[in-house]
């Protein structure tokens, strides 16, 4: 199984997309840091909206999670999962004494060791950017928190964030392999991959003005379905201390819509992918 | 001794049967000749005797080994081509290679680029291997699929159409490749092919198909006895027309 895994390993880092990406990250983090430094202008000091060189990395995740992360994640999988799939290259793999199982496995783990890694350099990047270009403050405002939080409990706040992000991201690609593995070219995932994300951002969106204009008094945590609506505002909400916030426990309920995703999206993906036939 | 034992195998697709009730062997050493015209299924026959489609019904044992209960130990005794060969692009032939041999737990993390090297000495591609594969003729692609089918010292090489699209000169390389393979390395190769004037000139058994159904097998000697003075060719398109 680690030989397989190395075999996946090597060749989803051997894709341009990979170091396309990683040679990106530093740019990304610059053009983040100069809207952020401009967003400054008109954001004094005194909110959690104003940036700061502590709270730099989590600005920098939440302004590229949904869009930069998530598409990258969908071209990933599509590339590992449809591309070699539909295209027959994943035939001199399955030629081999190894399971479709392990097959299945080892690819998801690779992805996820390689999106830990994207993660990893995109903190260590902010990081470096925060204490370049943004001004050291002794404490920090956090969305959803009751008080000011010291730099060194930022630290931890921070990695906190980027863990749940990478959670969300694990989250919103076990539905991009559910739609990579049934569809039936790379196109049509990538198709598919993007109309659910728009569906996930718009329902946040419809929901809360159908519930406002209508009246239907609706529970507000139902916007949660939606991961992207998570990514956007869900992680601040589950870190949160603000005590109205922890007796709703939002968090417990975004937790639970998490795993119900992975499990359901990654279980349909395995079935497909494992028990029918591979006429490639 | 049987090197693929295939006993009564079925497959469906819906109502169709694209292979029914199927059973021949193949023995050490041989080179055996999968004839039958377009659509006869012999792709789909392949597809389940290197376990990438499941069989209905029937068994099927690669050196005494069932593909599906034993698949790790049956398909570790094969090496294969199903349609054309198609490796990842954006790898060179040797990079590709390397990639693949990982994938052999019969071979050690220090002989693995060796293993590599050798077979691409074999199948004359060692002057190519840095290339990328997307850069490769029609014909280097076929012997780097052979090479990436020799990669586990396999028992059994399963060639599915290995001439199609190649030329004069393709087709006659890749013959002598077989030959020598099946000479110097005692490999049984299983070759389906619609070209039969080739196939006469390897393989010292065959097996014929029609509809998904076994029509005759045995060696090249009592084919030629049964033709009589037809040839091959007529004595073929006779049996796929009665």
């Amino acid at each position: 199984m680690i030989a397989l895994l190395h075999s996946e390993w090597e060749r989803l880092w051997k894709r341009k997309i990979a170091w396309v990406f990683l040679i990106a990250i530093p740019f990304i983090i610059l053009a983040t840091s100069k809207y952020y430094i401009g967003h400054n202008l008109v954001m004094p000091p005194g909110g959690p909206e104003h940036t700061t060189a502590e709270n730099f990395p989590v600005m920098a995740m939440i302004e590229q999670l949904i869009v930069v992360f998530n598409v990258l994640v969908l071209v990933l999988l599509t590339l590992s999962f449809t591309e070699e799939y539909r295209s027959g290259q994943l035939r001199m793999i399955m030629l081999r004494s190894y399971s479709s199982t392990q097959l299945f496995w080892a690819k998801w783990i690779a992805f996820a060791l390689l999106m830990a890694l994207f993660f990893i350099i995109y903190l260590l990047f902010a990081v470096m950017a925060g204490y370049t270009f943004f001004k050291s403050s002794p404490q920090q405002i956090l969305f959803y928190y009751d008080h000011t939080v010291p730099s060194g409990d930022m630290i931890l706040y921070t990695l906190r964030y980027y863990g749940m992000a990478y959670t969300t991201v694990m989250g919103t690609a076990s539905v991009f392999i559910a739609i990579g593995v049934i569809s039936r070219s790379s196109t049509a995932a990538i198709g598919l991959g993007m109309g659910y994300l728009l569906c996930s951002l718009a329902f946040p969106l419809i929901y809360e003005m159908s519930n406002r204009v209508l009246g239907l008094g609706l529970p507000g945590v139902l916007k949660y379905l939606s991961l992207t609506e998570i990514q956007f505002s869900g992680i601040a909400v589950m870190l949160s201390n603000a005590k109205a916030l922890q007796d709703l426990h939002l968090g417990l309920w975004m937790i639970c819509i998490l795993v119900v995703y992975a499990a359901v999206f990654m279980a349909a993906a395995r079935l497909i992918f494992t028990k029918s036939d591979r006429w490639i | 001794m049987k090197v693929l034992e295939i006993e009564q195998i079925t497959k469906k697709a819906g109502r169709r049967t694209l292979v029914g009730d199927m059973s021949f062997d193949i023995m050490q050493g041989d080179v055996c000749g999968f004839v039958g015209p377009n659509g006869a299924g012999k792709t789909t026959l392949i597809r389940m005797i290197t376990g990438l489609i499941r069989p209905e019904e029937g068994k099927i044992r690669i050196e005494g080994f069932d593909v599906q209960r034993d698949r790790m130990k049956a398909l570790g005794q094969v090496g294969a081509i199903v349609e054309s060969p198609i490796f990842f692009p954006y790898m060179s032939g040797r990079e590709n290679l390397l990639n693949l041999v990982k994938l052999h737990p019969n071979i050690s993390k220090e002989k693995r680029a060796p293993r590599v090297d050798e077979v691409l000495r074999i199948v004359g591609l060692e002057g190519r291997g840095k290339d990328k594969v997307k850069t490769y003729s029609l014909g280097m692609k076929q012997r780097l699929g052979i090479a990436q089918a020799l990669l586990g010292d396999p028992k059994l090489i399963i060639l599915d159409e290995p001439a199609n699209g190649l030329d004069p000169m393709g087709i006659r390389e890749l013959r002598n490749l077989i030959l020598e393979l099946n000479e110097r390395h005692g490999i049984t190769f299983f070759v389906s092919s619609h070209l039969l004037d080739e196939l006469q000139r390897i393989c010292s058994r065959f097996v014929i198909i029609k509809e998904g159904r076994l029509v005759w097998q045995g060696t090249q000697e009592q084919w030629q006895l049964m033709a009589g003075s037809r040839s091959l060719e007529d004595h073929f398109v006779e049996m796929m027309t009665s």
